[in-house]
């Protein structure tokens, strides 16, 4: 008995000991891996699978791996197989699909990279296997030479000062995919309602100019809400670029020629917006109780507001495609300036590793990929009659197959130029919304900080402080939950104490830097 | 004396609770410890049989406010997939389990021997790896390149054989057996092979019990070296197929991109959560409940041997 109990008793405080032990364990290995210590060994065994037999024509065939975050589809070696009959011909390379799944693709390219093992292509994104970390680590290669000796069509394909956008320290590191690159962040409309109390959505300058409409609403429809939500506020909305990250409210005006860093928050333009939004909510344009999501969707859905999103992305097609998902037919305008930020540029691109034994190969199948409709297509929607089939040939509008589930990566702009993609709407195709969106992506002006990239390495306390405090205050505040007069002030001191003057002295710094180095 | 024990005062409801209080407060406070864990546990499930519209309405609750299965059947969309997981994870676990208790008990038993002369030396080599380990980076540097155990089934298994704490807790409990019983075994002409695993392993059957619990836990529960170390989807457990479609459900539905092209599909994702803990958790609690019997019957064989 005593023994047992004893034994008991040993077993508890070992384990106690063993998980106060263990729980550090995973953290630690994370920090140890974003220094890039293992950078100077990278000729360790795993070679890239080279298949061709030390034959004797002129240029072997090699194959590249190409290794991203994704589902890990069933059919992932037919679709391989389907694009390297499309590769080998116009780029003289194979392609090895690499996909991991979306969880595991962080840790495993860590792991990969410091490990020293060679890769060809690899995703990455500020989001996901960071694009400036993999920089500093020294795990990609400098692609300017290449691009221009072997991917001309997508040199050419992007404005110069779109690929300056990918720069760091004045090199070229990632090939952007092309997708959306500007935030044109306005509201949704009803039509139906828009036109019987005579409101021009297109013509609006300011989230002020809905009050007379909303009034209306008000007055002569009962059973409708006038406005899903009272929060207007985004920093590129009022011309402000978030150039250390979003949420983190040191920005700078996208046109300002000095490149001042400020606090967003003690903007007039906050003030403003924050004010607007307990108006909206006291006086009761919005539901009186914040709904998730979910609810919020279906009472959109079922006609219960006059007002979608206030906030959101009117892009090319965003009218189509609200109305296509939701069943209301909209206006959409967006509210404020539009322009180019780095980070809207670089959300994704694709990279060669420095430890690829054939990046010209890799440039080549890149170059592939971002040019040639039907190899982007086929990596992208899968293999046709299979994975998805003709709705309309001549517009190049397609519908899924019949073993759609097997491959629907469903995430256009990981592989390429998304501008190449089949629409999958016969709407889209209509207004032809590839050619608008490349249209404002290449008109919107440019943002004087496109191209500086934020290091955030001196305050990374500083900043996990603050955007965990955004986290908390910035929703109800933005959303007029709460009043301005008292929470503002209160919201403001908190960033103080968190050191905010800290982060923009250091953004100011860095940013004066760059711009100087230019 | 004994005509006043066995007055019918004693059985008034006074009596008795007046000589039971001290098992009675016991009881009712273990009573209400397990109602505070398993109060959580069946929230999850009442959740996991939730609708998803009406759970981020009303929020969790004892009870389901819309009974649902589509969280399930969103699980069990691709049944073979999950099936496939199982049966990896079983097999992993009990593999593991009975080769990780052999290994382990063996070191634990030789290190338990006084007259093993290298026994501190060896002690001591086990007890730095419980302080210092090589790190992440060079562990998966010796499994892919010089084990070449990327996207094996020995990979789920060989990593997290030897457990340091494992070995020191059967050492200890090994050195509280009496000595006696070696002597005589040997006496009677037992070899080392046959004292270990007639004498020394039966009599220690509590200890197995709770190492082997532990063990099949962390079997059970691993998912960070299939994150590592397997691509291969044939190749997934469980847990970690559970994490892959959680994660990757999560990623479509946060995705703008993404979500615009799903269209009309919508994933379940809080009851879907909750739906695969429960068929996680469930075999777990199958394994704890069948092991505790063995907690029970290895209590009152130490009680009878111990003395």
């Amino acid at each position: 008995m005593t023994k047992f109990f004893r034994f008991l008793s040993l077993v508890a405080l070992l384990s106690l000991v063993l998980t106060a032990c263990a729980a550090p364990a995973p953290v630690e290995p994370a920090a140890e891996v974003s220094a890039p210590a293992a950078v100077e060994a990278p000729t360790v065994s795993a070679p890239a699978a080279t298949d061709s037999p030390p034959a004797a024509t002129e240029a072997p065939l090699v194959t590249v791996t190409y290794q991203y975050p994704n589902t890990v589809f069933k059919d992932v070696k037919l679709v391989e197989d389907a694009l390297n009959e499309l590769l080998v011909p116009i780029a003289n390379a194979k392609i090895e699909l690499i996909p991991f799944d979306w969880g595991a693709y962080d840790e495993k390219m860590k792991l990969s990279f410091a490990a020293g093992e060679t890769c060809d292509i690899v995703f990455t994104a500020p989001w996901i296997n960071n694009y400036l970390l993999n920089i500093a680590g020294g795990n990609l290669l400098p692609l300017d030479k290449l691009l221009i000796d072997s991917a001309p069509g997508l040199w050419a394909s992007m404005p110069e000062t779109t690929w300056d956008a990918a720069r760091v320290d004045g090199k070229i590191y990632g090939v952007i995919n092309q997708q959306i690159f500007v935030k044109p962040f306005g509201v949704y409309v009803r039509k139906d309602l828009a036109d019987k109390y005579g409101l021009d959505v297109y013509a609006l300058k300011s989230y002020d100019e809905l009050e007379p409409f909303i009034l209306s609403i008000l007055k002569n429809e009962p059973d409708v809400i006038p406005s899903g939500g009272a929060g207007t506020w985004t920093d590129e909305g009022v011309g402000f670029d978030p150039i250390v990250g979003q949420g983190v409210p040191a920005v700078v005006r996208f046109d300002d020629k000095d490149i001042t860093v400020f606090n967003a928050a003690a903007s007039p333009e906050f003030k403003k917006s924050i004010e607007r939004a307990r108006r909206w909510y006291m006086a009761g344009y919005v539901p009186k109780e914040q709904m998730a999501d979910d609810d919020a969707q279906n009472a959109w859905k079922s006609g219960k507001f006059a007002i979608g999103g206030l906030s959101g992305v009117v892009k090319p097609g965003g009218e189509i495609e609200n109305e296509q998902r939701s069943g209301q037919a909209v206006y959409a305008q967006s509210v404020g300036p539009v322009f180019l930020t780095t980070a809207g540029t670089t959300a994704t691109t694709n990279a060669i590793c420095s430890s690829s034994k054939n990046p010209e190969a890799a440039m080549r199948i890149l170059e592939a990929l971002n040019t040639n409709v039907e190899a982007y297509n086929t990596l992208a929607k899968g293999i046709e009659g299979k994975h998805w089939e003709w709705a309309d040939k001549m517009n190049k509008v397609v519908k899924p197959g019949p073993n759609n589930a097997d491959y629907n990566p469903n995430t256009d702009w990981e592989f390429g130029n998304q501008f190449l993609a089949y629409y999958i709407d016969a709407k889209q195709a209509e207004i032809k919304a590839w050619e608008a969106t490349y249209k404002l992506n290449t008109e919107s002006p440019v943002s004087v900080a496109m191209g500086f990239n934020f290091n955030p390495e001196p305050v990374k306390t500083e900043l996990a402080n603050l955007s965990a405090i955004s986290v908390e205050l910035l929703g109800p505040l933005t959303a007029g939950l709460v009043d301005p007069a008292t929470a503002l002030p209160a919201y403001l001191e908190r960033l103080e104490q968190a050191g905010l003057q800290t982060l923009i002295d250091e953004a100011q710094r860095q940013l004066k830097e760059w711009a100087a180095s230019r | 004396m004994t005509a006043n024990r066995l007055s019918p005062q004693a059985y008034t409801p006074r009596g008795w609770f007046a000589r039971n209080w001290g098992q009675i407060a016991l009881n009712l406070s273990l009573t209400l410890l397990a109602f505070f864990f398993l109060v959580p546990l069946w929230v999850v499930i009442s959740a996991s049989f939730t609708d998803e519209a009406a759970l981020t309405k009303h929020g969790f609750g004892l009870w389901p406010t819309l009974f649902s299965f589509s969280a399930y059947r969103y699980i069990l969309q691709n049944p073979t997939q999950i099936f496939n997981a199982f049966g990896v994870t079983l097999l992993v676990t009990t593999i593991g389990t009975l080769a990780s208790l052999f290994i382990n008990s063996l070191i634990a038993y030789a290190l338990s021997r006084t007259n093993f002369t290298w026994r501190r030396t060896l002690s001591f080599i086990i007890f730095l790896t419980m302080l210092f380990n090589g790190g992440l980076v060079p562990s998966y540097i010796l499994i892919t390149q010089y084990l070449k155990l990327r996207d094996t089934f020995a990979v789920l298994i060989v990593p997290s054989l030897l457990a340091p704490w494992h070995i020191f807790l059967l050492r200890t409990y090994f050195s509280t057996l009496s000595k006696e019983f070696i002597d005589s075994a040997r006496l009677d002409g037992a070899n080392e092979w046959q004292i270990y695993l007639r004498i020394v392993m039966p009599l220690s059957t509590p200890a197995l019990a709770t190492i082997s619990l532990f063990t099949i836990l962390g079997y059970w529960n691993d998912w960070q070296m299939a994150l590592l170390y397997i691509n291969d989807t044939t190749l997934y457990p469980l847990q970690y197929l559970l994490f892959a479609v959680l994660k990757n459900a999560e990623f479509l539905t946060s995705n703008a991109n993404a979500s615009a092209m799903l269209g009309s599909v919508k994933v379940p994702l809080q009851t879907v959560r909750m739906a695969m803990a429960v068929i996680a958790i469930a075999p777990v609690a199958v394994a704890f409940v069948s092991l505790q019997q063995y907690f029970v019957r290895g209590l009152t064989i130490g009680g009878i041997k111990g003395e």
